[in-house]
């Protein structure tokens, strides 16, 4: 096998995965309680992301109240040592960032229940301190866990996922090498259902095989849920012990 | 937080008598609790994240880079430092004077030879600090953040020859092997003057009432410039006593080896 | 003002506003040369009053051949008290900044550093409470600034930190001139690196600036600075008295 293979005639991804495996998912939850009214650190892969809600809150800026709904304002900081390669640039304001934030705004608009909350902001910061392939799905679940961390009301969980396709077999949860050779899907699912909320994809995929990556991509979203499922359960449990105490 | 005008006038009071009693009931020598983690970003070469117990979070990551220091300008460094804290524009002013403070501070302090290479490469350092919340002034808490990034940082080891001018080769290095960074970082900390007496590490409702403020940096066991002073409110901003400068001084001398003691086994 | 105020009650439409008679000013400080003061230390040059369209303004030109071994030329003009947009204040906010000259010397987040360290220093010299809903803008233009050629090793490198006493000065002149209260003359001095800012005859130090030099110095240093504050502000009131005593005649 050669070392720079992406997908072995025995079934193994480089890093020894096989096609339907994800990467480690490590995930918690009121991770910054002082700060924020709800937070999350997710680690997925290699991927390390803090998220952080503030809200629902009074807008500072009389341009953000809408009286009939809440508004809704994600931040995506990048930072400049996230990627192996130091970047020179801070990233903000890049054509690339700002595209990511609107298509989060885009998903999270339509599972929040603003109009629980008018006249108020909520407002979602995002760390990248690491990132390895993947990014838009793991800032789908990062935002999802500090939403519900928050207590502001969401219809159902959304859980993001890649797929890519290599020759005709699709590959879960891509890494950042994988990634690079291959074109890749993003979806994010609705909860234990097979809606979509997000489907992305940049580059060319056949048709015909469409209908296999969603149903793949679907199967690993479900399994990113009952993930963060697990963890939120797990926190619940914790904190309920300490409050009977 | 926003204090009242009665409210802050009771803080004042109960801060410059004497003795003097503390919101948090701490003495004049002694910080809030802060919680570090080392080594948790596995690109960086090192890498730290500090929590105080205000909830004020920062996060520092330490990257090196090979480069040719032949070709450096004379006032070229051979450390960045870059500043990001959240919520604040990058040329406000608290950000653009604690990165050319940090700058200053950093780019003198780590030793050149410490970085050298061969006679023609070095590693170049990348400090990047992230301030994920802050409350009241950051520089102590980020300066501590960057001791114990620096301190659990891990550079290549060479393993092709130093002395490269006669033969060009490029620097190699052994595959698995890391050598720990030697160095010994400076410290920055913050001292407010109330009335006649000084406090060490103010909290927010403390900076708010603080009739001046010095930032003292402490490098190889005895302070050392940069020194500066600072307000960090409008409304209660006076001039101090000489004497008092000396007692800042002296306050920092008494508690930064205990601090510089601490980052170090935090292992 | 043609910007009109919609949080305040304007009075009915057919109203006029207050106006008193106009004083006559004489021109006299247009006349008035920059006065020059020396002594074997320092030679400055001092003019204030003529950037028209500012609320006071000041030059200083310092020849300091004892201390920083800097040749410095500043022009400060302050605009202000003046409204600001926004919410209430209950007092006026300031904000001091720097511009390179036609040398770029210095960077700008070293401009920005000294300036915030300046506003620092401002802010326990003027009485900030009096002017309520209002802003207080100083800009400092470093016309040129260079080291002066000296055979014996300077103790100042060639930093930011010895022009910081003639800002001080400047901003002070400009004050005065713009009719802003403060509550003392502040000046500066500068000696091994260290910098102090002092009011009330030197018992209040309101800044304190070191970027060189060791922990040793800075007690010996506090009276040097205090001489050369005491210079400062000699020159600066024998200039003041000067010119009111020009405007009398």
């Amino acid at each position: 096998m050669s070392r720079l293979e992406v997908y072995s005639p025995e079934g193994l991804r480089q890093d020894g995965r096989r096609w339907n495996e994800l990467r480690r998912f490590d995930c918690s939850i009121n991770t910054h309680a002082h700060t924020s009214d709800g937070s999350s650190y997710l680690e997925q892969g290699n991927n390390k992301v803090i998220t952080i809600v503030k809200g629902p809150q009074e807008p500072p800026l009389k341009s953000q109240l809408d009286q009939t709904k809440a508004t809704l304002n994600i931040s995506l900081n990048i930072t400049p040592f996230s990627k192996f390669e130091r970047s020179k640039t801070q990233h903000k304001n890049e054509k690339r960032i700002l595209e990511l934030q609107t298509i989060l705004i885009k998903t999270f608009k339509k599972n929040i229940l603003m109009h629980l909350y008018p006249r108020t902001l909520i407002d979602i910061q995002i760390h990248v301190l690491q990132q390895d392939g993947s990014l838009l799905s793991c800032l789908i679940n990062g935002i999802t866990l500090a939403l519900i961390d928050a207590g502001i009301a969401i219809y159902d969980f959304i859980s993001g996922i890649s797929i890519g396709l290599f020759n005709e077999t699709p590959l879960l949860d891509l890494n950042s090498q994988e990634e690079i050779v291959m074109s890749s899907v993003t979806l994010g699912v609705v909860g234990n259902s097979e809606k979509l909320s997000l489907l992305f994809i940049e580059d060319k995929l056949p048709l015909d095989i469409m209908e296999n990556v969603l149903a793949i991509g679907i199967a690993g979203a479900h399994r990113i849920k009952d993930l963060m499922d697990i963890e939120l359960k797990r926190h619940a449990k914790e904190r309920l012990l300490k409050q009977s105490k | 937080m926003s204090l009242s005008v009665t409210e802050k006038s009771y803080l004042y009071n109960s801060l410059s008598s004497s003795p003097s009693v503390r919101p948090d009931g701490r003495l004049d020598y002694q910080f809030r609790a802060i919680e570090i983690t080392t080594d948790f970003l596995t690109s960086s070469n090192g890498s730290s994240r500090i929590i105080a117990s205000d909830g004020s979070e920062c996060i520092v990551s330490i990257k090196s880079k090979v480069i040719d220091h032949t070709v450096l300008q004379p006032d070229d460094s051979l450390v960045e430092v870059t500043l990001d804290i959240s919520g604040q524009r990058d040329d406000s002013p608290m950000v653009e004077s604690i990165s050319s403070l940090l700058r200053e501070v950093y780019s003198k302090t780590i030793d050149k030879k410490s970085l050298t290479l061969t006679t023609k490469y070095s590693f170049k350092l990348y400090i990047d600090v992230l301030v994920i919340s802050t409350y009241s002034n950051p520089i102590s808490l980020i300066s501590m953040a960057i001791f114990s990034a620096l301190n659990s940082t891990y550079l290549p080891k060479l393993v092709s020859s130093f002395d490269d001018i006669e033969v060009e080769e490029l620097p190699t290095f052994h595959d698995y092997d890391m050598i720990k960074f030697d160095v010994n970082p400076p410290l920055i900390f913050l001292v407010i003057i109330v009335g006649n007496n000084v406090f060490i590490d103010p909290a927010l409702n403390e900076s708010e009432i603080a009739n001046n403020s010095l930032i003292i940096t402490w490098n190889d066991n005895k302070i050392s410039p940069p020194i500066r002073s600072l307000a960090l409110n409008d409304t209660y901003c006076e001039g101090f006593k000489p004497q008092l400068l000396q007692r800042s001084m002296e306050l920092v001398e008494k508690c930064a080896n205990g601090i510089t003691a601490m980052l170090q086994d935090d292992k | 003002m043609n910007v009109q105020d919609r949080r305040r009650l304007l009075g009915p439409a057919n109203a006029k506003p207050l106006t008193f008679n106009t004083l006559t000013t004489s021109n006299e400080s247009d006349e008035l040369k920059k006065t020059v003061l020396k002594n074997e230390a320092l030679e400055v040059a001092l003019h204030t009053g003529f950037v028209s369209n500012s609320n006071g303004s000041s030059l200083v030109e310092v020849k300091d051949v004892a201390n920083s071994h800097h040749e410095t030329s500043l022009i400060t003009s302050v605009y202000g008290p003046r409204a600001i947009r926004g919410s209430f204040t209950s007092q006026a906010s300031l904000n001091i900044q720097l511009k390179n000259g036609s040398l770029e010397k210095y960077s700008s987040s070293q401009l920005k550093e000294v300036g915030n360290f300046l506003t620092n220093i401002f802010k326990s010299v003027i009485n900030l409470p009096r002017y309520a809903k209002s802003g207080i803008d100083i800009f400092i233009y470093l016309i040129y600034d260079k080291e002066i050629q000296s055979n014996e090793k300077s103790d100042s490198t060639n930093s930011i930190t010895s022009i910081l006493p003639h800002c001080i000065t400047g901003i002070t002149l400009a004050l005065v001139d713009a009719g802003i209260e403060i509550i003392d003359m502040a000046a500066g001095g500068i000696y091994k690196g260290n910098v102090f800012a002092f009011i009330k005859s030197g018992e209040e130090i309101i800044g304190f600036w070191k970027d060189e030099g060791n922990r040793e110095d800075i007690m010996n240093s506090i009276d040097n600075c205090k001489k050369q504050y005491d210079e400062y502000k000699n020159m600066m009131l024998t200039y003041l008295v000067d010119k009111e005593n020009c405007k009398a005649n």
